[in-house]
Order: C-alpha cells, then sequence, then structure tokens
C-alpha cells in the first residue's frame, strides 16, 4: 500500500471525503423529509382519532381507515387571544408544533369536536410544554360538560426511561378518567399530587418523577387557564353559538 | 483447474466463509450488541439484515476503491466517516419507509456505525483487496451476522409469541388453543441464552467439519473482541 505523508495532500483527501459524504447524506435527507413528515402528520391523525374515542388506543388501523375516521372530527381553530374559533388561518393545514419548539405562546391551536345526535360530545384539544430533557406533547379529550376528563395521552416526549416516560403508563393515565378540572363556578381545580384535594379534582403524582409530573402539572394550569383554553371552554359551556 | 475455474472458487470462498467457518458472530463474536437487543420479533431482525449487508458493501467497496489513495495517517477517520454515511442515509430510509420498525429499531440503526463487523471488514479485507472481492466480502459477512439473527429472532418470537413474522403459528393457550408462550423468550436474557446455544452448535459443527477434513485446528481461535 502506498503512503502518503504530504500534510497538505491528507488534509486534501479528507476534505474532499467530507465534502462527497455530506452531499450523500444531505441528498438523501432533503428527498425524504418530506415522506417522513407526511408519516408524522398520519402519526398525529391517529392520536388525535385514538384520543376521541373512534378507535381503540393500539388497534391496527390501516392509513386509510385512520385518515378518514379523522375526517368525521370537526377540526376548528381556536384564537387563544380573542377566546373564539378563527377561520384566520386553515384547520387542515396548520402545524403549531414548529412553534411548540420556541418560547412563543401560539395565538391559534386547533381543537377537535366530535358531535353526537347535533350535540357536543367530545372536544380533544392539544397541549404541550417543556418537560425533563424536552417538550413533552399531548392531547385531552373532555366530555360534552367541556371539564370532565375523557382521556389523556402524551404521545411525544423525551422523558426519562423508565422514570418520566411513567407519563405513558396505562394505569397512571386510567386515573384522568371521569376527574375533572373545573368546578361548578368554572374555577380550574385539577391538580396532581395535592393529597386531601377532592378526589374528583385529583390524580396521584408519579414517586421519582417529579420534574416531569411538575411539568405535565404547570401544562395543565398553562393551558386550561385563563391564557390557554380556559375562556374559550366558559364561553362554549355557557352556550356561545358554534 | 484453469484461471477462471479457480478466480470463481476463490469468490464463492470469499462469500461462504464469513457464512459459516468465519461467522463473525459465532465464530468472531463481533456485533453481539445488536444481536442481542432487536431479536425479540423477526421483522426488526430481517430490516436490521437488510441495513447491516447494505452498509458492509457500500462500506468494503468504497473504501476498496479509495484504499490506494486513503492517507495511512488518517484512514480509520476516513472509514468511519464513509461507515457513517451509509448508516444515516439507511436510517433516513428505513424512518420515510418503515417508520414502525425504525422506531422499534430505535438507536441501533445508528449504532451500526460502532457494529465491530462492518469497521473490521474495511480495515482488515477492503483496505488490502479489489473492489469486487470487497463486495463479495461485505455480501457474506452481511449474510452470516443476518443468518444468526433472523434465527435467533425466529427461536425467540416462536416461543415467546407463537408467531413469525407476525402471523401465528401455533394456537395460543389465550385464545383456545395449547400453546402457552414464554414470556422470558420476548425479554433480553434470553437472547444470551439463544445466541449461546447458536455459538455451541455452530462451534461444535466447525470443529466435526475441520476435524473430518483433517484440519488440525478448529476456526474458533480467530479472535474474541465483543461489540
Amino acid at each position: 500500500m502506498r503512503t502518503t505523508q504530504s500534510p497538505l495532500r491528507t488534509l486534501r483527501f479528507a476534505a474532499s471525503v467530507a465534502l462527497v459524504c455530506s452531499l450523500f447524506v444531505t441528498t438523501a435527507v432533503y428527498w425524504l423529509r418530506p415522506i417522513q413528515a407526511a408519516y408524522g402528520a398520519l402519526e398525529y391523525n391517529r392520536v388525535i382519532v385514538a384520543a376521541a374515542g373512534l378507535i381503540p388506543p393500539d388497534a391496527a388501523l390501516s392509513d386509510r381507515d385512520v385518515v378518514s375516521r379523522f375526517l368525521e372530527l370537526e377540526t376548528r381553530i381556536v384564537d387563544l387571544e380573542l377566546d373564539w374559533y378563527t377561520d384566520a388561518v386553515d384547520p387542515l393545514t396548520y402545524d403549531y408544533r414548529p412553534l411548540a419548539a420556541t418560547r412563543e405562546r401560539p395565538r391559534y391551536m386547533p381543537v377537535y369536536l366530535l358531535e353526537q345526535l347535533g350535540r357536543l360530545d367530545r372536544v380533544v384539544l392539544p397541549i404541550y410544554g417543556r418537560g425533563m430533557w424536552s417538550t413533552i406533547h399531548g392531547v385531552i379529550t373532555l366530555a360534552g360538560d367541556l371539564t370532565t376528563v375523557v382521556g389523556v395521552v402524551f404521545h411525544e416526549h423525551g422523558e426519562t426511561p423508565g422514570i418520566g416516560d411513567r407519563i405513558e403508563d396505562a394505569a397512571w393515565l386510567a386515573q384522568w378518567r371521569g376527574k375533572r378540572l373545573y368546578t361548578d363556578s368554572g374555577e380550574l381545580m385539577f391538580a396532581i399530587g395535592a393529597a386531601g384535594r377532592d378526589a374528583s379534582f385529583r390524580v396521584d403524582g408519579i414517586t421519582g418523577a417529579t420534574v416531569t409530573v411538575s411539568a405535565v402539572a404547570a401544562m395543565i394550569d398553562d393551558w386550561f387557564g385563563p391564557d390557554g383554553y380556559g375562556p374559550y371552554l366558559a364561553a362554549l359551556r355557557g352556550g356561545r353559538d358554534r | 483447474m484453469n484461471a477462471r475455474l479457480a478466480s470463481l472458487h476463490t469468490y464463492k470462498r470469499t462469500v461462504l466463509d464469513p457464512i459459516v467457518d468465519a461467522n463473525p458472530i459465532t465464530v468472531q463474536v463481533l456485533g453481539l450488541c445488536s444481536a442481542l437487543a432487536i431479536t425479540s420479533t423477526v421483522l426488526p431482525a430481517v430490516i436490521m439484515s437488510a441495513a447491516v449487508i447494505f452498509v458492509l458493501v457500500i462500506a468494503n467497496v468504497t473504501v476498496s476503491v479509495l484504499r490506494h489513495s486513503i492517507p495511512h495517517s488518517i484512514r480509520l477517520i476516513i472509514e468511519v466517516t464513509l461507515i457513517a454515511s451509509a448508516v444515516i442515509i439507511v436510517d433516513e430510509f428505513l424512518k420515510a419507509f418503515a417508520p414502525e420498525v425504525s422506531s422499534v429499531l430505535s438507536v441501533f440503526v445508528g449504532l451500526i456505525i460502532t457494529n465491530c463487523i462492518v469497521l473490521a471488514r474495511v480495515e482488515s479485507f477492503a483496505m488490502h483487496n479489489g473492489v469486487w472481492d470487497s463486495l463479495l466480502d461485505g455480501l457474506g459477512n452481511g449474510l452470516g451476522y443476518s443468518w444468526v439473527l433472523i434465527s435467533v429472532a425466529s427461536i425467540r418470537e416462536l416461543l415467546g409469541a407463537g408467531s413469525w413474522l407476525g402471523y401465528a403459528v401455533v394456537p395460543l393457550a389465550t385464545e383456545g388453543g395449547w400453546f402457552e408462550p414464554n414470556d422470558l423468550m420476548l425479554l433480553t436474557p434470553s437472547a444470551f441464552f439463544v445466541i449461546g446455544l447458536i455459538i455451541w452448535l455452530a462451534r461444535t459443527v466447525a470443529v466435526k467439519r475441520a476435524h473430518d477434513s483433517g484440519r488440525s485446528s478448529a476456526p474458533q481461535r480467530q479472535s474474541s473482541k465483543v461489540a
């Protein structure tokens, strides 16, 4: 084997290998990103459809079925400043998730409404917040009374495996079912931990996962308080015409 | 034997040797990390095998093409760069076209970069051999890795879930059949047992073959780095 020791030649060789390799990698990523993004959108739709109770969470549903079930839901955009629906952005193409990576609060959030027999039966509300290591994304489904929790799921997070990722535990999530966020007078009462509080307004924390659980608690306070969905839900509860 | 036949024979050996006599897992005990981690069911093992074969062939071929111009002082980092590029491309492809499997394989696709088998073949074979031979060597080692991986996964999925590649093979007790699946088979420790048994079997066969063909030493003493 011929060995070439000139430092300049070595540098030139290293630079050209790096350049060619990065070209290949960049090209692959450039062409494949849209396909990956489409898959990401489909997975998100699957989460929403499962949260709305249209399919069991682990059902093996074809992609086409997921989309058709998703279209059974009414997707509306809520303007969190005006606390009501808006047509300012297109509900089918709007994506709040790029904003979730920044600290900026989005003005618009999508909500997914399921009607049964002409009455509002379920509302699926996306939420997110800063967890231990990265952003926690979840959705909460409320019943037609807009205060009783039907279900909650955290579908995207980077919490510590074995500790914080217990927010995915079915048993823990099952505690949320039937709990109430608001009192009859519309005050946000729900809390995690909060021993001594009326059981219908609380779920247990997770031992060892204090940071993650506090993050989830902060998400609930944020998103269902006055700066989040709170006033919108109050207006909807009050019978404001959709 | 004429030259053409002789070279055909060498090609065959280049591909077949790493499948049995110099198998990267059973004989050289390389690449165990992924072999233990992703063999609870067959599908991820098949995809992982395809990914490793692809990376091995690409890395071997490119290093072989460049072998005369790679400066000796930076050859390892050049090799790793080439391997890493191939792995990233495979990973992106899986994320786009097989996202479920990709999430099962998680970091283990990325860890092909550090799989000893790839670097070992590139450094010890492709740096010193022609392009065609390197391609065959990559293929052979990839296949040698694959059959062990898929065998382990088949045993684990069959005993642990009563299915193969997701298709039910034996009727489960929970569904009115007779087969009581062994959950341990789906957990990591069982991978140790199963790989251990396969290595034992493969070496017994190798010793017997060596003995029958009159060779004095069986090929099990080549190297024993654990990856």
